[in-house]
């Protein structure tokens, strides 16, 4: 492969080709970008504002409505003062987070991937009718997802809420984006791969996995579907796509962006192209193994929570490593930072993208995980992402494609600047805030008097009145960001409107015969630097899976084949470099290549959790399974998005136990599809609510929650209004039953006759208290649910009995967890 | 990683500049943009060397040395340590609040307005602001604690032992309070509930249904 690589100066014969570049599409995407911008922030302003004023869920379109009534407007109806349902925070966070992900975010990707790639590849984007299947198809998901999870229909999962219909649906677009992409490089002229193109390979190929995965689902109807995981299988591979959502859709996309972009703006080569190579892999390798660390003192294994603190922690560097090559590549044109705006925007944005990709890493150690975990300091942290990373590279990216997209300067440089500083301090208010009332509200929350025994502030709800203020300055400080937005729409909007679409062409000269995309499977896989990693990878993955004694030995034998990598790598590096090279030259190679380097972590981490998580497997605790009336309940508690603040995970923290009790097992929710341990408190845990309070208090509450005083959760009036609806109970239970749920058989009317007969006994019982109760509606099967939760039966089991100075069996591969077990109660062995 | 300049095996004629020649632009231009090949900082490189040994050791260290309480093993110490101090407590204090104290105690002005205070917080919301269990005509889960009819006994003592432990009836009845505000408020409370009533008065005991 050598001398092929030497051979390059041969092809003498060039030909001159024209390029006319596809940018409709690109001005396109850029502006629903912008456009849906502002409806996801202003969709999380409102869900913020609803944490200081809880009449903001609803009630407040009463009093609305009421004052334009009276003065004269009598055609307007005035709204029912016990709240709305469309609207409550549990239905608002979901889009929200949707829409700045998926909509926001997503468009500005398309728009920078579709722009840079042409440039990038040297030809038109493959296809003009893919492009807009892509582009259509894109914002009529969108529109979808906006109405379905304001109507409640979620798979309860976070930023997977969208339906199984919608899911398919992102799953085809996807495909014909990838398509596109990768019929573009294929046509390219420029043989070599630029890095922005290795982020988008990496984006592309990953996303898909991840979302596939992580929506595999069985329906029970047109509109809800139970997914195959469930309890602590689905919570893994939640956060393995949750984690990694952030991952590959908010950071490498972006960062591909930000190596077109920043070195076009700055008109600066590069800092460091090996720091590319090096940063791109470790962070596409260890990335995926990180996301454990959204589940640390939860109920899974320890192991898994162990690879994901020192992964988050390993991949500090890599991140950091994007960072840096942002930032040096100012080296020399650091001027520009007083004149240019896009320099601003990418400048601060790569700044934010550092600081966070630091909190990350500490936020992963266990004890500070303790602390801020379930707080707002998450939030906080989520923000500096969005807000500072991908919304000021987008802003960058927008201040930077309009004038060459409209052919004419930028209307007001004035204008840019003004936002640059307004969504800064908007930012600033933003993560000081969330900074302040995660950290206190987790020292509240986790403090024990001087001698241990008790909660310093047993109140729940004393914790959330002390930070409402907080919310408050949050809230200022996102209309303070969507104000900048705001100013960029008009900004830009001029500079369309004076200036008009610029079609752009360009001549090169390329030699007739390309030389790309010649690289076989051999030479793909059978060469040091592919080979070296796998080897390296097997003895990794054998020193935490083989039992003690081999384990050792793989350590051995991997820490000595590092030493010969660097040996080999000393002495052939000039071949690996020409080795990589030529992958660059191949696109579908590399494209393997990453997709082997990101599957790696899920499958290590999943497979071997898809063996434990079985009922036979199960130790102490299993869950007792639901009966049908409070299945029906446990899905409107996911339609309302309770998940959103209440979480159903009593960690192992001494002050978790002391305020919700005895902390949860794995086994305790292995019937739960989907899991719902939930992600923040803003309202208690109820993993063991069950049988804790009356029916009839949580017949009051959900109609009034103010009964507990302090309390910011909405009114949910239409629970007492809407009918349970046991049609669906019968299809429902058969999905469960596919998924493992041991329910007896049961036929359809024996299902639908024993809900009613349970929700008659719940509503007699609240009726002897005096409550004006109907069996039929939706509280009493949310009653029956929450009264449920936590259920679960003593499993027995005879533990083997080892003789002494006897080996216990050990199997070959096994859990590092079990391992440790066995080494604990018999150290000699 | 790759700061080796020696080149022992001299099999490629593509030599590098000299290390103190500065940085090297790489001659491929993609649509104008060039490439520089900085070597790796050297902090940058140190930082995640130092990530993976710490990874490495602390594995070691948990899993085939056995080191470090698991977090299931610290709570269920911590838990089993507050048992011992609760226990010990008990017996400390038995026989230090019993029915006169706390009769003496539900006249004393300071102990029933701080008990007042904390009703207010924790046990109105079922029992209402003046005890009657009904708000706006409404009666709430709670019993009614200003009349003679009791269900467990209407001694301060018994009075004491439900707010402390819990009502018998796990189902319906009251949670357990002393695990959540402690013995020391639940007094207070006690004393402002029996302010509301007579020593020797008579007690009717009732049944739930």
């Amino acid at each position: 492969m050598h001398q092929e690589a030497e051979s390059e100066g041969a092809v003498a014969d060039v030909r001159k080709t024209v390029v006319e570049f596809e940018d409709k599409s690109v001005r396109w995407f850029m502006w629903a970008s912008i456009i849906w911008s502002i409806v996801a922030m202003l969709a999380g302003v409102m869900a913020a504002f609803q944490l200081r004023w809880w009449e903001l869920n609803g009630a407040f379109l009463a009093d609305v409505t009421g004052f334009l009534h009276n003065i004269g407007l009598k055609f307007i109806p005035v709204f029912d003062p016990k709240g709305v349902e469309y609207i409550t925070f549990g239905r608002l966070r979901p889009l929200h987070t949707n829409a700045a992900i998926f909509a926001f975010v997503g468009n500005m990707i398309f728009a920078g991937v579709y722009h840079s790639t042409q440039r990038l590849c040297k030809t038109r984007t493959a296809s003009k009718v893919l492009t807009w299947i892509h582009f259509w198809g894109w914002q009529t998901i969108i529109v979808l997802a906006a109405i379905t999870l304001l109507a409640g229909f979620t798979r309860g999962q976070e930023y997977a809420e969208l339906i199984w219909p919608i899911n398919l649906l992102v799953v085809v677009i996807w495909v014909i984006f990838a398509w596109n992409f990768f019929w573009t490089l294929k046509r390219r002229n420029e043989p070599s791969l630029y890095v922005a193109l290795w982020f988008y390979i990496a984006t592309i190929v990953t996303v898909a996995m991840l979302y596939i995965v992580n929506h595999l689902s069985i329906p029970t109807s047109l509109i809800h579907s139970y997914p195959v995981f469930g309890g602590v299988q689905g919570a893994l591979v939640q956060w393995w796509y949750g984690h990694n959502a952030v991952a590959f859709f908010l950071t490498t996309p972006i960062l591909g962006i930000m190596y077109y972009y920043l070195p076009k703006a700055a008109q600066r080569p590069v800092y460091s192209y090996r720091l590319s190579i090096v940063h791109f892999w470790s962070l596409v390798f260890i990335y995926i193994w990180a996301g454990p660390h959204h589940l640390l003192n939860t109920a899974l294994p320890t192991w898994l929570q162990y690879l994901g603190t020192f992964f988050s922690l390993m991949l500090w560097a890599p991140s950091w490593g994007g960072m840096l090559n942002g930032l040096l590549t100012l080296r020399g044109a650091w001027d520009k930072l007083r004149t240019d705006p896009v320099i601003k925007f990418f400048v601060v944005a790569l700044t934010f993208y550092g600081m966070s990709t630091f909190e990350g890493p500490l936020l992963s150690i266990p004890a500070v995980s303790a602390l801020a975990h379930y707080t707002d300091w998450i939030v906080g942290h989520v923000h500096s992402g969005t807000l500072g990373w991908n919304g000021f590279m987008a802003a960058g990216l927008f201040y930077w494609l309009a004038p060459r997209l409209y052919g004419r300067d930028l209307y007001s440089k004035a204008a840019a600047n003004a936002h640059f500083w307004i969504g800064l301090i908007g930012i600033l208010f933003y993560v000081g805030s969330m900074w302040v009332a995660g950290i206190m509200q987790g020292l509240m929350l986790n403090g024990l008097n001087e001698a241990g025994t008790m909660l310093r502030e047993p109140d729940f709800v004393k914790t959330v009145s002390a930070i409402k203020h907080l919310y408050l300055l949050r809230g200022i400080g996102g209309v303070l960001y969507v104000a900048g937005f705001l100013i960029m729409v008009w900004n830009l909007f001029m500079t369309m409107k004076k200036g008009s679409p610029k079609v752009e062409t360009r001549e090169y000269v390329i030699p007739v015969k390309l030389k790309k995309d010649d690289m076989g499977i051999k030479i793909t896989f059978w060469n040091d630097p592919v080979l070296f990693f796998f080897i390296a990878l097997l003895f990794l993955i054998g020193w935490i899976f083989l039992p003690n004694g081999l384990n050792f030995g793989s350590l051995g034998c991997f820490l000595l084949f590092i030493l010969f990598t660097i040996q080999r790598f000393k002495q052939y590096h000039q071949k690996w470099t020409f080795w990589y090279e030529r992958l660059l030259d191949n696109y579908m190679p590399f494209t393997i290549l990453t997709f082997i380097a990101v599957a790696v972590g899920g499958v290590s981490q999943i497979v071997p959790l898809v063996a434990i998580n079985q009922a036979e497997t199960m130790e102490d605790r299993i869950q007792v399974p639901y009966t049908p009336l409070e299945l029906e309940g446990r899905d409107i508690y996911v339609a309302e998005g309770c998940y959103n603040c209440h979480s159903q995970m009593i960690r192992t923290m001494m002050s978790d136990v002391l305020r919700y009790g005895d902390y949860n097992r794995m086994g305790e929710s292995i019937y739960d599809h989907p899991f719902q341990w939930g992600s923040k408190r803003t309202g208690l845990d109820l993993a063991r609510e069950g049988g804790k309070r009356p029916d009839s208090w949580h017949y009051d509450h959900m109609l009034d929650p103010r009964t507990t005083e302090g309390s910011i959760m909405p009114d949910y009036s239409w629970l007492y209004e809407k009918d349970t609806d046991y049609k669906s109970l019968p299809k429902k239970i058969d999905v469960q039953v596919k998924l493992g749920v041991p329910y007896e058989k049961m036929t359809a009317d024996v299902i639908i006759d024993n809900a009613r007969k349970q929700a008659f006994d719940i509503a007699q019982g609240l009726r002897d208290e005096g409550r004006n109760a109907e069996p039929d509606k939706q509280i009493i099967a949310l009653i029956a649910y929450l009264q449920k939760i936590g259920t679960y039966e003593e499993v027995k089991k005879e533990k083997e009995e080892v003789k002494p100075g006897e080996r216990p069996s050990t199997p070959l591969f096994d859990s590092p967890d079990k391992r440790r077990e066995r080494l604990i109660e018999n150290p000699e062995y | 990683m790759s700061d080796s300049q020696q080149n022992p095996q001299e099999e490629t004629s593509n030599q590098k500049p000299p290390a103190d020649s500065g940085p090297e632009l790489r001659d491929h231009v993609f649509d104008g943009i060039q490439e520089y090949d900085n070597k790796l900082p050297n902090w940058w490189l140190w930082t995640f060397y130092i990530m993976v040994v710490f990874y490495v050791i602390y594995w070691m260290m948990y899993y085939q040395g056995g080191g470090f309480k698991s977090n299931e093993v610290k709570v269920e110490m911590g838990m089993e340590r507050i048992a011992q101090i609760k226990a010990a407590a008990i017996e400390d204090s038995l026989g230090v609040v019993d029915n006169v104290k706390l009769w003496e105690l539900s006249r004393d002005e300071k102990f029933v307005n701080d008990g007042k205070v904390q009703f207010m917080q924790t046990c109105s919301a079922c029992h209402g602001d003046d005890l009657t269990a009904m708000r706006a005509g409404i009666k709430l889960p709670g019993v009614p604690l200003d009349d003679n009819a009791w269900l467990y006994g209407g001694q301060p003592e018994d009075v004491m032992k439900i707010i402390v432990d819990g009502s018998p009836d796990k189902k319906s009845g009251m949670q357990a309070w002393g695990p959540v505000i402690g013995e020391d408020k639940i007094i207070r409370v006690v004393a402002f509930l029996m302010s509301h009533h007579e020593e020797g008065a008579p007690v009717e005991i009732i049944t739930k249904d």
